[in-house]
């Protein structure tokens, strides 16, 4: 049974096609248990994330964002991920800079055949979101209760 | 300052280049303008001081200067802006003249008005370095703005022509090149704090966004509406989410000018979040905005060795 | 003998008193820190109380098929009182009043929230180098009949109309009063003469004068000026949200680009001539010949916060001497 006050995070996965989505389609096969507080989206490249994507998705009230691509070296569009992990160091730090607690966003590699380390990556990010509670800072603060 | 430098460089130059794009003086004290400068007899209007503070390039990008050969007065990091616009194809070398203007910083009025209060420009008198205000003798170093503050480069790296002669580099002024680790060292929840307060304060005028040269989008983000990024309600929130997703457009370009520090009319120093980006920059992608023509834009290359160990 | 006096220490007293239902604008706080109590609370411009800068006028849900809409009523107390200097209470009075009170029309959130306060007008004593009041029909004395007038005067408060309103018990000098008028009178004469007669009209003739290019040339369009002038009332209506949300009542400016933007993506004021010509204009032609007062109070704050120097006096002025040509 579900316990009803429990606060559950709503965690947004942006997920890369070519090697994350698929690792959670392993996980799912392999029947491998991981919390279900994850929305994925699946996008074409890990370099295809603009960081505007990360913010919208903390003003409409993710608590915890992942981003997941393929390990570097493995990106199927040759060099993806390694533009995408600039973008990605620069909008960490930055968060960071700005107040934003290092747990709210998360990146993880994970191939096609990691479904053990996808279930893995999800446990560790809703533990760490968990910890530090719903999101406040850069929510839209009109949404839902104006 | 230059007055005659200018002049005689204007008179030479005026033929070959449609207009020359350089400061006046403004309406009220203490305030330079932009001015254009098209004709033999407004070439005497043209002038250059510690109060000439916006930034020009962003002029290069109006419709009809586009289309001209233009001079310009730049500063040093007025310069390095246009070096910038240059590398992303905004505009032709072949259209451009720059005239270098070595800056000795510029002088914020609010710090004058702190020290001296109701300020009358006869009290004033403006050397290179130094300042007299009713026969006291002031450096110019301790009234700079906060962007002037942290300048590390006074030349411009590229010029056509330079008035007077190169600066030695500017000394490190005590919490200037420091502006940022003032807010590192603060927790996070500090920070936070710090960050919240000052983006309350924010209406949303776009005067830095529009200050900015290197803010040229056709429509900005903020505008959209497919997808609408951020409503158009100034709160807290989607202030931060304007100035974060800014500062992202910035990275790798940002020449910390300052000059949307220096055009915010609340006074919020909006400068924090690109200047921590391009430290970021500078810092792990080894890369300094402006500087050449030849080095890629960090954010459209990568090395195999950059940070990873954020990710896990 | 219209004024009275109260002393430094009543009015002092008083909107210590009364703290919580006091607001004072920036300005205002500004200029006159050293006579007020200093804890109040302040508002960045006069206008934002009334004119919020952003506000839901609606929320919207899709239950089944239909759309449930429903008005949103703020419950929020306000200020009994706004302490402002002339040319804020001006532009509330006789803009942004005239504007969105109107009988047939109001805009309801405005009217809400403007009801029921009582302006305090405190005179200016000194005029900044930014204010050019005289010119369009303000003055650092002007007064107004619904709100209270206030002015230092050698240790005291020249009061107007703030017996009942704000229940003070003044006391009655009529020779110093006079010599209150006589000043008032005498340094409205020193002050810059007002704008012709027919400006307005002169003005809209002047649609397509080329000099406008040449004055908007260095504006970078941001809106700075407009989100702190006192007069600008301008706002937008945008829906936040897709199958719930809310409809907003933001602030928006002349000057950017999106204002104008027609769904066919046709702009008709698609460069910074078209916008900076239609800030004048409105101000100093449409505005006026509408509601007999310009739309602009010479409050000066644009032409101090402007990151450029555009000078809206300059330009107001430059035009004069360009429709008298």
């Amino acid at each position: 049974m579900v316990e009803l006050n429990a606060w559950e995070p709503k965690i947004v996965a942006f997920l890369c096609h070519w090697c994350s989505y698929a690792g959670a389609d392993l996980a799912g096969v392999s029947r491998i248990q991981y919390p279900p507080n994850i929305r994925i989206i699946r996008v074409p490249c890990s370099g295809a994330i603009n960081p505007l994507y990360i913010l919208k998705a903390f003003r409409e009230g993710a608590d915890g964002v992942l981003v997941s691509g393929c390990h570097p070296g493995d990106c199927h569009y040759l060099s993806g991920n390694y533009f995408a992990r600039r973008k990605f160091f620069l909008l960490k730090e930055l968060l960071i800079f700005a107040g934003i607690e290092e747990e709210r966003l998360q990146f993880s590699w994970v191939s096609a055949s990691e479904g053990q380390k996808f279930s893995q990556v999800i446990e560790q990010v809703v533990e760490g979101v968990k910890k530090i509670g719903p999101s406040k800072k850069g929510l839209k603060e009109f949404a839902f209760h104006v | 300052m230059y007055e005659r430098a200018l002049t005689e460089l204007a008179s030479k130059i005026l033929g070959e280049v449609e207009g020359i794009i350089g400061y006046a003086p403004g309406s009220l004290p203490f305030h330079m303008r932009p001015f254009l400068c098209q004709r033999e007899e407004d070439i005497a209007c043209l002038s250059f001081n510690h109060f000439a503070r916006p930034n020009l390039a962003r002029y290069l990008l109006t419709l009809e200067m586009r289309k001209k050969r233009v001079a310009i007065v730049v500063k040093g990091c007025d310069a390095r802006t246009v070096i910038v616009l240059l590398k992303e194809g905004q505009v032709k070398r072949e259209n451009l003249y720059l005239i270098g203007a070595p800056c000795h910083g510029m002088v914020s009025v609010s710090k004058l008005e702190e020290r001296f209060g109701v300020l009358s420009p006869p009290d004033f008198v403006w050397e290179a370095d130094t300042f007299t205000w009713r026969g006291e003798r002031f450096a110019i170093r301790d009234f700079l703005e906060d962007s002037c503050e942290r300048c590390a480069y006074p030349n411009p790296p590229w010029y056509d022509a330079l008035l007077g002669e190169e600066l030695p580099k500017p000394p490190v002024l005590p919490g200037g090149r420091d502006y940022l680790g003032r807010i590192k060292a603060l927790p996070l929840e500090k920070r936070w704090e710090f960050f919240a307060q000052e983006m309350e304060k924010c209406i949303r005028c776009y005067a830095c966004r529009n200050s900015c040269p290197l803010c040229y989008c056709t429509e900005c983000f903020v505008d959209q509406t497919r997808p609408s990024w951020l409503s158009q309600a100034a709160t807290r929130n989607e202030n931060l989410f304007f100035h974060l997703g800014r500062s992202l457009h910035m990275a790798g370009r940002c020449t910390e000018c300052g000059a949307c520090e220096r055009a915010c009319p609340l006074g919020i120093p909006i400068g924090l979040l690109p200047l921590y980006v391009e430290e970021l920059i500078r810092e792990h992608f080894a890369f300094e905005a402006g500087m050449n023509l030849d080095t890629p834009a960090p954010l459209l290359t990568y090395r195999e060795n950059d940070p990873n160990e954020f990710i896990r | 003998m219209k004024g009275k006096f109260v002393t430094h220490e009543q009015v002092f007293t008083w909107m210590e008193r009364e703290r919580g239902l006091v607001v004072i604008t920036e300005r205002a706080q500004k200029k006159y820190h050293h006579l007020l109590p200093s804890h109040l609370i302040t508002v960045k411009t006069a206008k934002e109380l009334f004119f919020s800068p952003w506000e839901a006028v609606y929320r919207y849900t899709l239950q089944g098929k239909t759309w449930v809409i429903e008005e949103k009523v703020e419950h929020s107390s306000f200020p009994s009182f706004l302490v402002l200097l002339p040319c804020e209470a001006k532009a509330i009075l006789e803009v942004t009043d005239v504007n969105f009170m109107t009988e047939d029309t109001p805009d309801l959130g405005y009217a809400r929230r403007r009801r029921g306060v009582t302006l305090i007008i405190v005179g200016c004593e000194r005029i900044e180098q930014t204010c050019f009041c005289s010119l369009v029909g303000c003055s650092p004395f002007w007064r107004h009949r619904e709100s209270v007038f206030l002015f230092p005067w050698k240790g005291h408060f020249y009061l107007e109309d703030g017996e009942e309103k704000l229940s003070l018990s003044p006391f009655e000098d009529p020779q110093k009063a006079q010599a209150v008028e006589t000043f008032f009178a005498e340094t409205i004469c020193t002050l810059p003469l007002p704008l012709p007669a027919n400006f307005p009209e002169k003005l809209y003739a002047h649609f397509d004068d080329p000099l406008w290019q040449k004055m908007a040339w260095h504006c970078v369009n941001c809106g700075a000026c407009t989100y702190l002038c006192p007069t600008c009332y301008c706002f937008d209506l945008s829906v936040d949200g897709k199958l719930r949300g809310l409809t907003l009542h933001t602030w928006d400016s002349c000057m950017f680009p999106k204002f104008t933007l027609h769904a066919s993506s046709h702009n008709p004021r698609p460069t910074g001539k078209e916008r900076v010509r239609q800030r004048v204009m409105h101000k100093f032609s449409y505005f006026p010949l509408r509601n007999k007062y310009y739309g602009c109070v010479g409050c000066g704050v644009c032409r101090e916060i402007c990151p450029v120097n555009w000078d809206i006096k300059e330009v107001v002025e430059g035009m004069v001497r360009q429709v008298e040509r």
